[in-house]
């Protein structure tokens, strides 16, 4: 079906209020934050392929008259929060709609005295947990895009946030889910059901990227506020040091507000100049590597444009650098409850960390983290207009595995990208490494081949390890090619589940796995 | 399902890949009874029934195959039982299907470490049996479910092929197919083997039994309980069949691990969110061990289902009014905002009375599922979860 034909089809069942067709609103929702589509832009080109309609619903009704109609007319449909998703489940497909939830955007229930609230999909999290804030209450779950999130993409791609080893994962806090099947009929699902049980199809539906159906209700487990939170600062001479205190802490029943270990690179990046072992600035360490001192300071502590470009152009001779320097592991942590709580959790802690020859740098590092939380993201932009590439890959595997995991992956990496990684999001089996990466090539064909073989170099050496690809991004279309050997026998309860559900293939096809619709 | 196929045919087809001693054939029964030793040998097995529309039956000691019309495949897994990794540093052990709880519980305690759910009845379950079936796992309210304890799981799958996760604490790799092989029952998969998280065994172990003076506030108290506190075990019951005169008919019992102070810190706050609605006893340990060590129900005379608050508020509202139905009442697993309700019933009150506490989200869209991914529906025998279990 045409476009023009589309929209008006879409006008008569929504109101014109509802739906947009023009060609600036078309190309906001050409993609989400998928460092490709930033990578296109620096080329100068147009994304390939946009939506034929932008629909806005405003409740659940609106959505069952776009997914009929799109089953009906055999039209893919692309479910939309805040697009703010890195991986691509939001990039559209040819000639199909993208249906907006945010102006879904309610508290539909808080019951403080049972620890649940149900929201509608489009509720962007930071607004969530202000509003629970003031009622004492708070969700725990703090991704650094909490500002530009809605709670419908968080369950949709199985997002985790900061304060996860206290809180776990969103799929931990989910208690129930209304959902519109790709037939447009309506499944509840959890506490939303008659039965109130988190059967196979709440299982299905967390982490399904919009393939499976349109989240319209979330209940989620919330909790009181903690009366004190409390961070502190740790240094550790050796990576693995850090990992072992990690490790150590969830295992020994501690669940921490917040664990995170950054390698020596990103210790710097987290603005860790603390003295080294021998009592040396950093700085003055760095500066021993004379000729490339200037590169490896502009580029790895100040992000200008000059700097990355010099630096980030030979990324082999950046990271050979940073092996080479005399720094340290920065830890941070956070412990919550009461005052009596909090101190005896810092004990217990402390043991631990005295174990493995950790230095406790106090609160202030801590409160600096906890100050500067969310903004790390926002330097990327820089980085992309002085023609350089960032991305971050969050993998993860087991305690046994991580530190095999995370050498193999620097080895990988380290050839064709500059490369630093923090461990957050631990468990008593294991954690997560975040690394973020980053390049410059001076075209926009060495730039996207670069940026290719990293992620392929990076995937590979994951699989070998028999980690997860992904721990809380979500897979979209950029690490899909790698989910049939991270999950054998996966595609095919895919399929089962989707041709199910999704007879007539409308929903988000080609997220997940790369199969036709 | 009915077929064509000749138990000496099923047979012939799988000596081809199985030795004639792993193989048995019971005219009278119509079954051929196969010992796969290694997931290769399940593919083909199962590989050969979807392609045949042969149904395949896994049974062991504690379950009850279900009578089959047709000529059919039971899998034995007494060759796949042993326990293939144990990671101290990792906190997890891996062991296949057929491995009896009981044995890979006495395997870990021996080794200083406890499984973080384990059978509520019949321990001798092999572990297929214990994820497959409707039994709570007991440490719920610490830990969360049996079904959350499961790290990374090896599945067949009805057309044979071998799913498989990756070994990772947490995913967002789309949908979660192992729990939903595992809540699924065996429609989608049958679980050949397990990483399970493990536990090091506490240096101190407390269990103490509350009496009950208020059951609806007690049952309500309790998810204050499970939030604050995390005991390792919670129960609540009523005139609970191995409790002996020394026991209120009603009573919580609660286990706690941990250092000294930090058990008797969550004991505290037990006894703050119980407030009056449960005070503690002085039960001695042997007996609150005995009780905690005879859990076992008649499966003919009860009904076991899950719950939210809402539905066990309701339950234990309706249990007042009509009393003496059920003669006995277990609440325990209290995870997620559900716990496992055991009951059993008087004999003439029919076991449907409480259905309606069971789940039925979205049954047509699994059965759906189900016939995509299993055309000739050859694990068609084990979900019980369209079913209410009798």
């Amino acid at each position: 079906m045409h476009g023009v034909r589309v929209g008006d089809e879409l006008r008569k069942l929504l109101g014109s209020d509802k739906v947009v067709t023009d060609e600036q609103h078309l190309l906001a929702y050409a993609s989400d934050m998928i460092p490709e589509s930033q990578l296109r832009k620096l080329a100068g080109r147009l994304p390939p392929r946009k939506p034929l309609a932008i629909c806005f619903a405003e409740d659940v009704e609106d959505i069952r008259r776009v997914v009929r109609f799109c089953a009906q007319e055999r039209i893919p449909l692309v479910p939309w929060g805040a697009g703010s998703g890195v991986c691509g489940s939001n990039v559209p497909v040819e000639d199909s709609i993208a249906l907006d939830v945010k102006r879904m955007n309610r508290i539909l229930t808080l019951v403080p005295e049972e620890c649940r609230v149900t929201v509608q999909p489009g509720l962007i999290g930071e607004e969530l947990e202000e509003r629970l804030n003031a009622q004492g209450m708070t969700m725990g779950h703090f991704p650094s895009s909490i500002a530009c999130s809605t709670v419908g993409g968080y369950v949709a791609c199985r997002s985790a946030g900061q304060f996860s080893s206290r809180y776990g994962k969103i799929e931990d806090m989910l208690l129930g889910l209304e959902v519109v099947l790709p037939t447009g009929e309506i499944a509840n699902l959890g506490v939303m059901g008659d039965g109130h049980y988190r059967g196979p199809l709440m299982a299905l539906m967390a982490g399904s990227e919009g393939t499976l159906g349109v989240i319209t209700k979330v209940c989620l487990k919330i909790e009181p506020l903690a009366e004190k939170m409390d961070f502190r600062g740790y240094a550790f001479l050796d990576l693995e040091d850090g990992l072992q205190c990690m490790r150590r802490a969830m295992q020994s029943g501690l669940r921490p507000t917040v664990l995170r270990l950054y390698d020596p690179l990103d210790s710097l990046m987290a603005g860790f100049h603390s003295k080294t072992e021998t009592g040396e600035d950093i700085h003055r360490a760095a500066a021993r590597f004379s000729g490339l001192k200037g590169a490896l300071a502009s580029a790895v502590t100040e992000l200008n444009a000059k700097g990355l470009a010099a630096g980030l152009f030979r990324p082999s001779l950046l990271n050979r650098i940073v092996e080479l320097l005399p720094t340290r592991s920065l830890l941070i942590a956070g412990v919550q409850g009461s005052n009596a709580e909090v101190t005896e959790q810092w004990d217990r802690f402390g043991t631990i960390v005295d174990s493995v020859r950790g230095e406790d740098l106090g609160p202030e590092p801590g409160l600096s983290w906890y100050k500067r939380r969310y903004a790390i993201s926002y330097k990327q932009s820089k980085i992309y207009q002085a023609g350089a590439f960032v991305d971050t890959m969050e993998v993860a595997t087991t305690w046994e595995n991580l530190s095999p995991m995370y050498r193999a992956i620097v080895k990988a990496l380290s050839k064709h990208v500059f490369i630093m990684a923090h461990f957050s999001h631990a468990y008593p089996q294991g954690c997560s490494v975040y690394f973020t990466f980053a390049a410059y090539r001076p075209t926009a064909r060495t730039r996207k081949s670069t940026y290719q073989r990293a992620w392929r170099a990076a995937l590979e050496a994951v699989l070998r390890f028999n980690g997860t690809i992904s721990h809380h991004h979500g897979v979209g279309t950029l690490k899909r090619w790698a989910m049939t050997r991270e999950s054998p026998g996966g595609q095919e309860l895919f399929q089962a589940f989707k041709r199910a559900m999704d007879p007539a293939g409308i929903m988000n096809p080609g997220k997940i796995y790369n199969i036709e619709s | 399902m009915a077929t064509g196929i000749s138990g000496a045919r099923i047979r012939k087809e799988l000596s081809k890949h199985i030795p004639p001693h792993r193989l048995s054939q019971s005219d009278a029964f119509r079954l051929v009874t196969v010992q796969p030793d290694n997931p290769q040998e399940l593919h083909t097995i199962v590989g050969f029934a979807a392609r045949e529309g042969v149904p395949v039956v896994p049974t062991a000691h504690a379950t009850r195959p279900p009578a089959m019309e047709s000529w059919h495949i039971r899998l034995n897994f007494g060759r796949l039982s042993a326990i293939t990794d144990f990671s101290v540093e990792s906190g997890l052990v891996c062991a296949q299907a057929g491995t009896r709880v009981r044995d890979l519980a006495d395997w870990l305690m021996e080794k200083g470490y406890s499984l973080m759910a384990k059978p509520d009845y019949g321990e001798d379950m092999e572990l297929w049996e214990f994820l497959l079936s409707s039994d709570a796992g007991n440490f719920g309210p610490r830990y969360g479910s049996k079904w959350a304890q499961v790290f990374s799981l090896t599945a067949v799958l009805p057309s044979g092929r071998i799913f498989e996760n990756s070994l990772a604490p947490a995913r967002a790799t789309g949908p979660d197919f192992a729990q939903a092989i595992l809540l699924g029952r065996g429609a989608f998969g049958i679980p050949l083997e397990v990483y399970l998280k493990v536990h090091p065994l506490p240096r101190r172990r407390q269990l103490t039994a509350f009496a009950i003076n208020d059951l609806p506030k007690a049952a309500d108290s309790a998810w204050k309980v499970a939030e604050a506190a995390q005991p390792e075990f919670m129960e609540i019951a009523v005139n609970r069949v191995s409790a002996n005169g020394d026991v209120p008919s009603r009573f919580a019992l609660i286990e706690l691990w941990g250092e000294r102070s930090e058990v008797a810190r969550r004991k505290e706050l037990v006894r703050k969110h119980f407030g009056e609605s449960a005070t503690a006893t002085d039960i001695p340990y042997e007996v609150l061990l005995g009780l905690e060590n005879t859990c076992r129900f008649e499966p003919d005379a009860r009904s076991q289902f899950f719950a939210d608050r809402q539905g066990i508020s309701k339950l234990v509202e309706e249990l007042e009014t009509s009393s003496p139905n059920p003669r006995h009442l277990r609440i325990r697993g209290f995870a997620h905002n559900q716990a496992c309700v055991t009951m059993e019933h008087s004999g003439d009150e029919p076991r449907e009375k409480n259905a309606h506490y069971a789940s039925t989200d979205g049954d047509w869209l699994l059965k759906e599922a189900a016939r995509q991914l299993d055309p000739p529906g050859i694990f068609s025998w084990a979900p019980r979860v369209w079913d209410q279990e009798g």
